[in-house]
């Protein structure tokens, strides 16, 4: 059952955990997605605690400060060092609280990026999932836009909005401006490489899935393509939604993804347990 | 969510003053960053240890801060760093270690600890919790002023709008209940049954429902602050249905962009997701109207969408409502959101109406996804509370 909570060195952390009374063996913290709240987006977040609680797997979704309803105040550091601290005050609460020293992350966009990041940084992780985390383009990934672009070209859509643009009729007022924030991906490719082979050499558990809704990935193997020099062991695995959005705004593919999470938890649970 | 460039706001520069200890910019960092933010703030001066957001900043102001210190120092800086260092002094600091700056100076001798427990003793108490109505249990969140805030035995209702409004205004409310409880005022927002992090299916609600998570909700905030006195804010759905859910002795109805009639708002959740989905912005390929039956992002059951199509804003001379016999009935509202509001020039008349430049825009599926920045609708709304309207 869903428990709210504050915490954290300065009592600035909010989140929401719902502990499975029969398992204190293991659980899954939800990261912060972009500067969206603790739910997700459409009550992602909820829905997949709601799945791993009937899974008997305990969870915590919690706002990093700043955001949601997490307060600011001044935790400094690196933003992506600093959200890595807050996951683990997350996780030194559920281990003081519950007992639970074992965790999976869980994390969409920039929280795909922390929870790697977390992982790096602190060895109760035991397993990650990311939601369009980091990728980088491959010579296929351009091949494969070019021809998605020139289907593009031939909606009727495609050419009203080149118009509208044209004509100055599609121009945001500046207070609602669509703006761009910051994605911290390892430089390059060779960086993400070291840092994951060290997630791998440690025996932590990945999953890596990608949406139709990004701008840098667009087919299933472009993650293999793109870390060539990687020497996986067979303890990570990819799936590509080509279908589905970045936020996964449909209700039937928010059940897809759930119940994909879900098992992939409960997969890596086993593995962890083993 | 974007985060949209910002824009400055509109009002006259006026002197404001921080309940902290008023301390001027120490260093040369600290006062570049000053004179940054004074680009966009409307004060003259900045006490190093003022909240921006209580200085009247806003998420997207700053986006365009962010933009400007990130040239400025030629380093990248995430928005979020912004957000999480929200003081002079918690932003040099911050930017010092980002530019591996080693100067020993005498605010580096600072503890920074004792900085942030310092900040965190300026903001209110937060208070999150579930409370039962009917079958659900209800999240909520009260900001609660410390003794120093001066306590106004006044408590706050605010109602959030509903699908994805929710998501959009969800920063600018939690920044708005900050303030209001900076200023004395406890403040409780709380998700409605099925939205949120309250238990419930989205599809699970009617308009009923939402009614009487609206009464729960104002008893459970009346008997934890046992204030005297009660004041709602109601967004956008959330307006009809405080005035219909019959909350009694209101002093002051906030009425914020209300929407009139529940069945055009479906209509124009019925337009953005048919965007969304036929439109080859979001998806890659066309996706198709699908099952289980849902509005933008959300399962909607048959019978839910009936009843909010059947909801509106009753007629203000004849209805038999509590609600409506609030001591002040305010109407606020934004730029353009008369023209595009069916029957919104109604409420006009029955209100005391503050028209405001913030730029929202709830009808332009365009800005679905954007955050917006509301210093007007902040102003008018805390002096009414205040009662210096």
């Amino acid at each position: 059952m869903d428990q709210p909570l504050v915490f954290g060195k300065f009592d600035h952390l909010v989140g929401i955990e719902n502990i499975v009374k029969s398992d204190h063996s293991l659980a899954m913290i939800m990261m912060t997605p972009g500067m969206l709240h603790n739910t997700g987006p459409f009550r992602m977040h909820v829905d997949i605690a709601q799945s791993l609680e009937k899974q008997g797997i305990s969870s915590l979704r919690f706002d990093l400060s700043g955001i949601g309803e997490s307060l600011g105040i001044g935790a400094s550091g690196k933003s992506i060092d600093r959200a890595a601290s807050e996951a683990s005050e997350a996780m030194d609460y559920l281990m003081q609280t519950h007992g639970i020293k074992q965790f999976i992350l869980f994390g969409l966009c920039s929280g795909a990026d922390d929870s790697i990041q977390t992982a790096l940084k602190d060895k109760r992780v035991r397993g990650v999932i990311t939601l369009d985390g980091a990728a980088y383009k491959t010579p296929k990934f351009f091949l494969r836009e070019s021809v998605l672009m020139a289907r593009k070209m031939l909606s009727v859509n495609k050419w009203i909005n080149k118009l509208r643009r044209a004509t100055g009729n599609d121009k945001a007022p500046p207070s609602l401006a669509m703006g761009t924030d910051i994605r911290e991906f390892p430089e390059t490719a060779e960086q993400a490489c070291k840092e994951l082979q060290q997630l791998v050499d440690s025996d932590v558990r990945l999953h890596f899935i990608y949406t139709g809704g990004t701008d840098y990935y667009n087919y299933a193997r472009q993650f293999y393509d793109m870390l060539p020099q990687m020497k996986w062991r067979g303890t990570e695995s990819t799936e590509y939604f080509s279908h589905m959005d970045h936020v996964v705004m449909l209700c039937e593919d928010r059940k897809l993804l759930v119940n994909h999470v879900t098992d992939k938890t409960l997969e890596m649970s086993g593995a962890i347990a083993a | 969510m974007a985060i949209s460039t910002p824009t400055r706001p509109a009002t006259e520069r006026k002197q404001t003053r921080s309940l902290a200890d008023h301390v001027l910019p120490r260093n040369d960092l600290e006062k570049k960053l000053a004179s940054i933010w004074l680009e966009f703030l409307t004060t003259n001066e900045i006490s190093i240890h003022s909240d921006f957001f209580a200085l009247g900043g806003s998420s997207l102001l700053a986006v365009g801060i962010v933009s400007r210190i990130s040239d400025e120092f030629d380093l990248d800086l995430p928005v979020r760093d912004f957000f999480a260092n929200p003081t002079i002094t918690t932003q040099a600091r911050h930017i010092k270690q980002l530019l591996d700056l080693n100067t020993v100076e005498q605010d580096e001798k600072d503890n920074p600890d004792q900085e942030s427990i310092d900040l965190r003793n300026r903001l209110p108490l937060i208070k999150p919790a579930y409370f039962n109505c009917q079958t659900e249990r209800l999240f909520g969140i009260h900001y609660k002023p410390r003794a120093h805030q001066k306590l106004k035995s006044h408590a706050v209702l605010v109602c959030h709008p509903l699908g994805h409004e929710y998501a959009r205004s969800y920063r600018n409310l939690q920044q708005f209940s900050l303030q209001l409880a900076q200023a004395g005022f406890d403040t409780f927002r709380f998700d409605y049954a099925g939205t949120g992090n309250s238990s419930g299916k989205s599809e699970g609600a009617e308009s009923n429902t939402y009614f009487q998570n609206i009464k729960t909700a104002a008893q459970y905030i009346r008997r934890q602050s046992h204030a005297e006195t009660l004041s709602v804010i109601a967004v956008r759905m959330g307006a009809p249905l405080v005035v219909k859910a019959d909350v009694d002795e209101i002093e002051n109805l906030i009425l914020w962009d209300p929407v009139v009639k529940g069945s055009s708002f479906i209509r124009l959740m019925h337009e953005f997701h048919h965007a969304a989905l036929s439109r080859l912005e979001r998806y890659r390929v066309k996706r198709l109207s699908s099952d289980p039956q849902q509005l933008f992002g959300f399962a909607i059951s048959k019978s839910q969408e009936a009843s909010l199509n059947r909801l509106k804003m009753p007629d203000f001379k004849t209805a038999d409502l509590t609600s409506l016999n609030a001591t002040n009935r305010i109407l606020v509202t934004s730029e353009s959101y008369l023209d595009n509001e069916p029957g919104a020039m109604s409420l006009t008349e029955h209100c005391q109406h503050y028209s405001t430049n913030d730029e929202i825009q709830w009808h332009d599926r365009l800005y679905t996804e954007s955050a917006f920045s509301s210093p007007q609708a902040f102003k008018v709304m805390m002096n009414v509370l205040k009662g210096e309207q």
